[in-house]
């Protein structure tokens, strides 16, 4: 499996997010990581997601530019302030996005996501998910599934005796959907 | 430094890496094979793994 997270912490660019803690205070970080070796802007997002209902409870966004290898704060904030008003730790789950874009590289250079977990799932209460699948076939060496979700379900995997490799384009779609 | 040679070539690889639904959010993943193939034999075995018994 490293391989999937090798092109994801290889990539041209990417967002994380961290919580420093200094007089019993909290506070959340991001950060916009670029190897990308010219000036990119964009747009960041982090969107406050419930554990039980999926639904986006908040959403802080905005704008920045990186210069060329620059790794640049884009937000910072007290956790306790960005919670006030939408729940506990464990209610709660960050998802974090940058939509890049610079002159002669592709979009998929400058796209990044990201989530971060304020608790360990051991505190989070999931309801049980039923996960569907559907399938289309454009060529006879693609296939195209489509997953569908009744409840938040992280890590979910999928398998398939035929020999090949998966990729998807979740940040796309996730900024289509939040649209 | 990790060694990407200690891990499976993609092409034998037959998993996703894992993914966070959203309830009635439907998220696209395309499978690329190395070798022509039927849908058939890609439905045959094919499953939904969660660690979802581990939480």
């Amino acid at each position: 499996m490293l391989h999937y997270a090798a092109v994801k912490f290889f990539a041209p660019t990417l967002i994380s997010s961290f919580e420093t803690s200094y007089d019993n205070q909290s506070v959340y970080h991001v950060h916009v990581t670029s190897d990308v070796n010219e000036k990119q802007t964009g747009v960041w997002e982090v969107i406050a997601l419930s554990w039980s209902t999926g639904a986006q409870l908040f959403k802080w966004t905005g704008a920045a530019a990186l210069q060329p290898l620059q790794s640049l704060e884009v937000f910072s904030r007290p956790t306790a302030q960005m919670l006030q008003g939408i729940g506990s730790r464990s209610d709660v789950v960050f998802y974090v996005s940058w939509k890049g874009s610079a002159t002669t590289v592709p979009a998929s250079s400058t796209t990044s996501d990201n989530y971060y977990y304020l608790t360990s799932f051991a505190e989070i209460k999931l309801p049980s998910p039923v996960i569907s699948a559907s399938f289309s076939q454009p060529s006879n060496q693609v296939v195209q599934v489509t997953l569908t979700s009744t409840q938040m379900a992280p890590f979910v995997w999928l398998q398939t005796p035929v020999a090949g490799k998966w990729s998807y384009v979740v940040v796309a779609a996730l900024w289509r959907q939040m649209a | 430094m990790w060694h990407l040679t200690h891990t499976e070539p993609l092409a034998r690889t037959h998993r996703d890496n894992g993914v966070l639904l959203r309830p009635n959010v439907p998220m696209n993943l395309s499978f690329f094979g190395t070798q022509p193939f039927t849908m058939a034999s890609f439905k045959q075995d094919f499953s939904i793994l969660t660690v979802r018994n581990t939480y």
